[in-house]
């Protein structure tokens, strides 16, 4: 027995009342001076003189109410036979549902099917008093059930069901947040201890073992804790057996979006888990349902990694899923697999902004960067490409009433000044993800372009520039270009000087950089063998920014006429629009963006996601485009937008929200983690006593609320005392039930219960 | 009306009894009782005719019958049964019970003033009348006396009655027996309790020498029907230190018994040895109580 609000038992000496009133009730006794005392002297009578039984049992009744009343109000809980272990338990099972409880450990028998195994073995422990309530391992943790609901047989089953529909997933479980979710949910009103019984294969990875500040931050949830609490680990697999294990750790590409008929290089890493060398590992390649053919890598010793590379040459325009697969029999299967999304786009809008009038394509900017792009220098005819690249010219005067929307990037050949409304436009641009490239050149005058586009560190261009450098006269006094380094996307292809002439390049003028004292640090893309910037990168919004400090023509530089300048072009244009991409491939908790049609009425989007129901995601505005976009990417694998639209078919997009490569890692807990949780307070790992109260639950435990019941006895207490008093009232005043007593009788029978009696 | 008149002189006469001026009380329940009857009819008592005889010489004028003489020519003198008033005793008990009234005055006074107004009445009807109170002993004895001063000692005694412990009425009853010297009529107002058994022989002896008695049963209303409620301490009046501690309503059946049967013996007894037996509660009008009683005596003295 315990009592949920223990200070009304202070109020128990009020029991002293209905016996202090029967007391002096009997103390008040009238003495009467008598004179027939011969009538009284009978023996009979004086038998009867001594006890009030019907006053006693009202006083015991009374009593009996004022008791029910207070222990009421202390709110006892009834600790029920045979609940010694502990009723009352909120019990917390947090399964763990991340790929590794595919393992295979015991024939055709996996970790999942132990953990259901022993889920049913500790939920036999568990009561009806009991309370219970489900968390599984995905994201920050899943609640399977709104709230903790008493461990019926049926709430368990319901629970186990709704365990099995989730089942395994490609998730990696990331422990310390699972747990810190569960304690920080509130405990049941009348739960007395709460226990948190992780269920898992035994696995180190998700455990972080080294993030003290989040292993602090679990015990002090423990410490805080309204109610003892208690985790409880139980290893289901118990063994640090060696595993066997081979995964497709990384699968990638340089870009996210590829032209048509352009060729990319995937890239994947093919990581050995197990503790045994494996000699030769076959790798399948298919895009969509299309066999791409086969790689072969090894050997690959314990804890290595061999990259295997495939050349491919994309063929058609459209959303592809790229596979990789390794066909090796090890304990996990699902990780011998992993997508790659490829979007292969048939054009690219490019708006080019120059207004030169000269007639001779060769002595102007655009004609070099046009001929770069396969398009007529002369930008007559841009149907008439070889190239993704759509380019569309209109002069700087244009710029404002220019709608950019459907360009992924804008390139100056030859910056002239700009008003501000194009600066403000071209802002929004590269905010929203837009590329731009500003090269500058004769027309572009350094003030001019300082207070529009440096605009004192706030604008798109990182570092002002100074007055123009070099003597275009004095041709032999020129900057060579220094091959640039491999760390930068856009300059991997240009760092190659066996291939391309990059250092072959010389400068004849150009506006040197004035490195701003409060500037952050700047990408440099091209410099000059003495160091000073050429090229280099700014970012504003989602959109990046080049800044070439000369022109694309030939008359500073002759740049344009080298074998580089080609690849230069293409490799810096796709850098630019990759922002514009919707990103396709994923990791978990990434926002999932859906780029809709803008001329299109799209009625509904709907995400269909590897596991529950599809989400209808809701559509808005940013800037001049309409996106939707969802955070629900928790569980890795195919996603799915589709976009149903007025009048036309459903669209589908495909998305890849990969699996963490550290979850193949079956490595068990190291000792370190074992000692670490051994030594903090309110952990039990794989306890011999399941489910027992944790250290400092007060009493045994509580089991059925009393108070209810003691109401009831309240209430009887009371109908019983007005019925006794009734009776003693008939007795001692001859109270009739017949309507000409009522009155009298009702009279008295208050007098009676307010302890107001006559004599007479 | 002669109701209502009764009831408002009761009123009066409670106010005075609660006062002690017995005079005044008698005075008006008799004069209550007389005005609403006629006089004539109730004065025969102590003239009764009885024969005529003749005349001798020295016999006095006054008493020649001159309707006789009319008749017969001769002198007749009248005789008469009784030429003297009726002798009455009235004898008050004053134990210690008769002390007891809770909600009406006690039943000694109640017995003082019937006393006092038939005092009167008696003594109105030039009847002799004595007072007699009894206790252990006789405490006090007026012999009777017929001329109306006597009034003023019969009130005095009886306003110096105090009662007090238990009484011997049977052995003073014989005391009082051997004190009358004449016939009368004894008029006992007590309640009985006590020693009845004594008490019903003092008043057979009284029987045997002719003496008409007249027994007034006094009792409270609260002795009669025992209506306590509360858990009460019940102390004799008579003998100190005998009390009950008593839950009334549980007892209050057999009580009521043992008093009902007591009263039947007391009745019967009374009624057997030719006695009158009058129960009288101390909550009834006194004038109702006596002109009852007198009815009852004029209606058996015309049989």
């Amino acid at each position: 027995m315990s009592f949920l609000s223990a200070a009304f038992l202070w109020g128990l000496p009020l029991l002293a009342v209905p016996v202090a009133i029967h007391l002096l009730s009997r103390r008040r006794q009238e003495v009467v001076k008598w004179g027939a005392m011969q009538f009284l002297m009978d023996s009979s009578i004086r038998r009867r003189k001594i006890w009030r039984w019907d006053d006693l049992i009202l006083m015991m009744l009374r009593t009996l109410a004022v008791l029910g009343i207070v222990l009421a109000m202390a709110r006892p809980l009834w600790l029920g036979a045979g609940s010694g272990r502990g009723a009352g338990r909120d019990v917390i099972f947090v399964w763990d549902v991340s790929l590794s409880m595919e393992r295979e450990y015991d024939g055709e028998r996996t970790s999942f099917d132990a953990l259901l195994e022993k889920s049913r073995e500790l939920m036999d422990q568990l009561g009806p008093s009991d309370s219970i309530r489900g968390l599984v391992t995905i994201g920050r943790g899943k609640w399977l059930t709104p709230e903790s609901l008493p461990a019926t047989t049926e709430q368990k089953r319901q629970l186990l069901a709704e365990l099995q529909k989730i089942g395994v997933t490609q998730t990696s479980a990331d422990w310390l947040t699972c747990l810190g979710t569960a304690l920080r949910v509130t405990p049941p009103r009348s739960a007395t201890a709460r226990l948190i019984v992780v269920i898992s294969d035994g696995q180190a990875q998700g455990w972080r073992q080294q993030d003290q500040a989040a292993w602090q931050n679990i015990s002090r949830l423990i410490d805080e804790s309204r109610i003892p609490t208690a985790i409880e680990l139980d290893n289901v697999i118990g063994t640090s057996a060696a595993s066997h294990n081979l995964a497709v750790d990384k699968l990638s590409t340089a870009r996210q979006l590829l032209g048509i008929g352009e060729t990319f290089l995937v890239e994947a890493e093919i990581h050995n888990y197990g503790d045994d060398s494996i000699q030769r590992v076959t790798v399948n390649w298919r895009l969509d349902d299309k066999s791409l053919g086969q790689s072969h890598v090894g050997p690959i010793g314990p804890g290595q990694s061999r990259q295997v590379v495939l050349k491919q040459t994309t063929s058609r325009a459209g959303i592809g899923q790229l596979q990789c697969r390794i066909d090796v029999p090890d304990d996990l299967k699902s990780d011998n697999e992993r997508t790659l999304i490829v979007e292969t786009i048939d054009q690219v809008p490019i708006l080019l902004v120059d207004d030169s009038t000269e007639s001779d394509p060769l002595k102007t900017d655009k004609g070099y960067l046009l001929a770069a792009l396969g398009q007529d220098p002369g930008g007559e005819d841009s149907a008439k490409t070889s190239s993704v690249f759509r380019v569309t010219t209109i002069t700087p005067q244009e710029l404002v009433t220019q709608s950019l929307s459907r360009f992924r990037s804008v390139v100056f050949a030859n910056t002239p000044n700009v008003d501000e409304a194009a600066v403000e436009k071209l802002t929004d641009f590269v905010r929203q993800g837009g590329g731009l490239w500003l090269a500058l050149g004769d027309r572009t005058q350094p003030a001019n372009f300082n207070q529009t586009f440096y605009r004192s560190g706030g604008g798109l261009c990182p570092w002002p520039i100074n007055e123009s450098a070099g003597d275009l006269d004095r041709r032999e006094e020129f900057l060579a270009i220094h091959p640039p380094e491999k760390d930068h996307p856009a300059t991997i292809l240009l760092s190659d000087t066996q291939r391309l002439d990059v250092d072959r390049v010389k400068v004849f003028q150009r506006f040197p950089f004035a490195t701003a004292p409060t500037a952050s640090k700047v990408p440099v893309l091209l410099q000059s063998g003495t160091g000073e910037a050429l090229a280099i990168e700014g970012f504003w919004g989602r959109g990046r920014v080049f800044i070439q400090a000369l022109p694309m023509g030939v008359r500073w530089s002759n740049l344009p006429l080298t074998q580089a300048f080609v690849p230069l072009v293409h490799e810096w244009l796709w850098y630019l629009i990759q922002p514009t991409a919707i990103s396709r491939n994923l990791l978990p908790g990434d926002t999932l963006q859906v780029s809709l049609p803008g001329n299109e009425h799209v009625r509904e989007v709907q995400l269909n996601r590897p596991q529950g129901t599809p989400l209808i995601l809701t559509n808005f505005s940013q800037g001049d485009r309409a996106i939707t976009q969802s955070r629900e990417t928790e569980l890795p694998g195919p996603y799915e937008a589709v976009l149903r639209i007025e009048g036309k078919e459903d669209e589908t997009q495909a998305y890849y929200v990969a699996r963490t490569a550290e979850e193949s890692n079956l490595a068990q807990w190291p000792a370190e983690l074992t000692a670490k949780w051994n030594a903090t307070s309110g952990f039990r790992l794989n306890p011999a006593s399941s489910l027992a109260m944790p250290a400092g639950t007060q009493g045994d435990s509580l089991g059925d609320p009393l108070w209810s019941s003691l109401l009831v006895m309240v209430v009887l207490a009371f109908l019983a005392e007005l019925w006794l008093v009734r009776f003693i009232a008939a007795k001692r005043f001859g109270v009739r039930s017949d309507s000409g007593g009522l009155q009298t009788a009702t009279d008295r029978l208050f007098g009676r219960i307010l302890g107001a009696r006559g004599n007479h | 009306m002669a109701v209502s008149t009764e009831q408002k002189s009761f009123l009066n006469t409670a106010a005075l009894s609660r006062i002690g001026n017995l005079e005044l009380l008698s005075t008006r329940v008799v004069d209550g009782i007389l005005s609403g009857k006629h006089r004539s009819t109730f004065l025969g008592g102590s003239f009764e005719f009885a024969n005529h005889r003749a005349y001798t010489a020295g016999d006095e004028i006054r008493l020649i019958d001159w309707k006789v003489y009319a008749r017969r020519d001769r002198y007749y003198i009248r005789q008469f049964e009784e030429t003297t008033s009726l002798q009455g005793l009235m004898v008050l008990d004053c134990s210690g019970s008769m002390e007891f009234g809770l909600s009406t005055v006690s039943k000694l006074d109640y017995s003082r003033a019937a006393c006092a107004c038939l005092s009167r009445l008696m003594l109105r009807q030039r009847d002799a009348v004595g007072l007699a109170l009894v206790g252990q002993k006789v405490e006090s004895y007026l012999p009777p006396k017929g001329y109306p001063r006597h009034l003023q000692a019969i009130l005095q005694s009886l306003e110096k009655t105090k009662s007090k412990g238990e009484t011997r009425l049977g052995p003073n009853l014989f005391d009082l027996m051997r004190r009358l010297k004449r016939r009368g009529m004894l008029l006992l107002f007590t309640d009985g309790l006590g020693d009845w058994d004594a008490t019903a022989d003092g008043l057979k002896q009284a029987r045997l020498r002719g003496h008409e008695v007249l027994v007034f049963h006094v009792m409270a209303p609260e002795e009669l029907t025992f209506r306590f409620n509360r858990f009460s301490r019940f102390e004799c009046l008579e003998r100190a230190g005998l009390k009950l501690d008593l839950d009334p309503p549980t007892v209050r059946d057999l009580y009521l018994k043992n008093l009902n049967d007591f009263l039947s013996k007391v009745q019967t007894n009374c009624t057997s040895m030719g006695a009158d037996y009058l129960l009288l509660s101390t909550d009834q009008d006194l004038g109702d109580a006596l002109s009852y009683y007198l009815n009852r005596r004029a209606s058996r003295a015309k049989h």
